[in-house]
């Protein structure tokens, strides 16, 4: 079977499992982890042994011990035919079931865990100083501390506030994204942010690097995610809810700017890419979980993958179209900004739940077909994932 | 060509030392090289020549630091995404009190080593 074979899956996800998550330290990554993909196995029901591939994703804010490739000894997987660490950053968690899905059907491997643990509170480190270190942006090296842009916020707020003078539009554009998401999260027991929100409250919320204020950054938890990825043709065996990878693609570019290019970021290959591959186009997207460490990743990639005209995302959602009841449904466990931020997996995790029916009071109506997606540096590293609750996919 | 130094950014940082703004060129086909940039995009060519900018550019965006993220670092700051003439792009900081607008018109200035863009 062809890779590039439309309409027919790739692979499916057949378990998902979380460790604790938490504002407070529970327990360090490399713990959370093995909590995580205990349940995973569990979830899949699958046996220990029968694992075969162990795909590992870290924060990039941490050195490689804190979450090694010693794992496979804490979690006595004795016969692994496939161990990596993926080096994507935020599109990390994405690219592992990618590179699942690529290992399987190679031959590779049968079995593959996928695994993304963070503890970035500790006693003596709050949310926020884990995620002070600059992010590169200049192509200089140490320019970004000599001119004080530290933390990922700095970063991203350039790019959003050049977006938001280019459409002549002002901050307000930001909170149709936080309220959807906070709609979301009321409707999610998992979520961590739920008290209702309005945009009087949004206004409110004390600037952290304009045009970003606290409710437009990601809420950060100690947690792990881990999913297990099998073959499609093995996947209904072992699962009543296989959840099917008919799309998968990369693009790596970053934010260019508005200079005449197709295009802002890599995004918009990745998406063109995933919808070949799957046989699809944006419009048949049903709902999307984007990475969304800052509101504004979630206008860019409305519009980068095609599912909004440039410069009107801001509107589409501000008119509610993301949100409960809305045309298409965007991060439906609340996203990154009110449910919880553990990089490329809340996506992921969220998709899993949405196609397998498990959502309760925020269960779509209809998620034939979600877009699920990953975003690493500064814009730079953009990985997607088209799934599906059905191993075939309507003819387009 | 006033500057034909090859390699990283080290010569942007040695431009500053002496009271010049640099951006890269590529010594083969003369495109214009983003800053970070060892291989020309244009024509493949790994031959970096740095030269002079005029220190002209437009303010693309700026960030409005209203917190510390370092001793040193008092808030509110601004950090400016500046579009050289030539065409790079440069993270930079703004002179204090800048009225800031979108597209405006800057200009470099280089004190003591210690680059700042004001309004032109």
């Amino acid at each position: 079977m062809d890779m590039a074979e439309k309409g027919r899956a790739k692979a499916a996800i057949i378990g998902l499992g979380a460790s604790t998550l938490s504002r407070t330290p529970v327990g360090s990554a490399r713990q959370l982890a093995v909590q995580a993909v205990q349940a995973a196995l569990a979830d899949a029901d699958i046996g220990h042994g029968e694992v075969d591939g162990l795909l590992i994703n870290r924060s990039p804010l941490v050195p490689h011990e804190v979450l090694p490739l010693k794992l496979q000894e804490d979690l006595q997987f004795a016969n692994l035919t496939l161990l990596s660490s993926i080096e994507g950053e935020g599109s990390s968690a994405v690219q592992m079931i990618q590179y699942a899905a690529l290992a399987i059907r190679a031959g590779m491997a049968s079995n593959v865990v996928c695994v993304f643990a963070d503890d970035p509170i500790r006693p003596a480190q709050s949310g926020g100083q884990a995620f002070a270190p600059a992010l590169s942006i200049s192509g200089i090296p140490g320019w970004e501390e000599s001119v004080g842009l530290l933390g990922a916020a700095g970063a991203y707020a350039l790019a959003a506030q050049e977006y938001l003078w280019h459409y002549g539009l002002d901050a307000d554009a930001l909170s149709g994204v936080v309220l959807s998401d906070r709609a979301w999260a009321q409707r999610n027991p998992d979520a961590f942010l739920r008290a209702p929100l309005s945009l009087d409250d949004y206004r409110r919320s004390p600037w952290v690097v304009e045009p970003f204020r606290v409710l437009d950054c990601a809420y950060p938890v100690n947690g792990a995610i881990a999913v297990v990825v099998t073959a499609a043709d093995a996947a209904p065996e072992r699962s009543a809810r296989p959840v099917y990878i008919h799309g998968m693609g990369q693009g790596h570019g970053g934010f260019t700017g508005f200079r005449g290019r197709q295009g802002l970021t890599g995004a918009r290959l990745a998406g063109r890419i995933a919808c070949e591959m799957a046989g699809v186009v944006p419009a048949d997207i049903d709902a999307c979980q984007f990475y969304e460490a800052f509101s504004f990743t979630t206008l860019l990639a409305l519009e980068e993958y095609g599912l909004c005209p440039p410069g009107e995302a801001a509107a589409f959602t501000r008119d509610g179209h993301t949100a409960p009841g809305g045309r298409l449904p965007c991060n439906t466990g609340g996203g990154h900004l009110s449910g919880y931020y553990l990089q490329g997996m809340t996506p992921v995790a969220e998709a899993v739940i949405q196609a397998r029916g498990h959502g309760g009071p925020r269960q779509l109506d209809r998620a034939d077909l979600q877009l699920v997606t990953g975003n690493g540096g500064r814009l730079d590293y953009h990985a997607a994932l088209l799934l599906s609750p059905s191993a075939r996919l309507r003819a387009h | 060509m006033d500057k034909d130094i090859e390699g990283g950014a080290t010569p942007f940082l040695a431009g500053l030392a002496v009271g010049e703004l640099r951006y890269a060129r590529c010594g083969a086909c003369d495109a214009v090289l983003e800053y970070g940039a060892s291989l020309c995009p244009a024509c493949g060519a790994a031959k970096v020549v740095w030269v002079r900018a005029s220190g002209a550019g437009r303010l693309r965006a700026r960030a409005i630091y209203h917190r510390s993220y370092a001793a040193g670092l008092v808030p509110p700051y601004a950090v400016a995404m500046v579009e050289l003439e030539e065409g790079p792009r440069l993270l930079a900081r703004l002179a204090e009190g800048a009225v800031l607008t979108p597209g405006m018109a800057l200009r470099a200035s280089i004190e003591d080593g210690s680059l700042r863009f004001l309004a032109a």
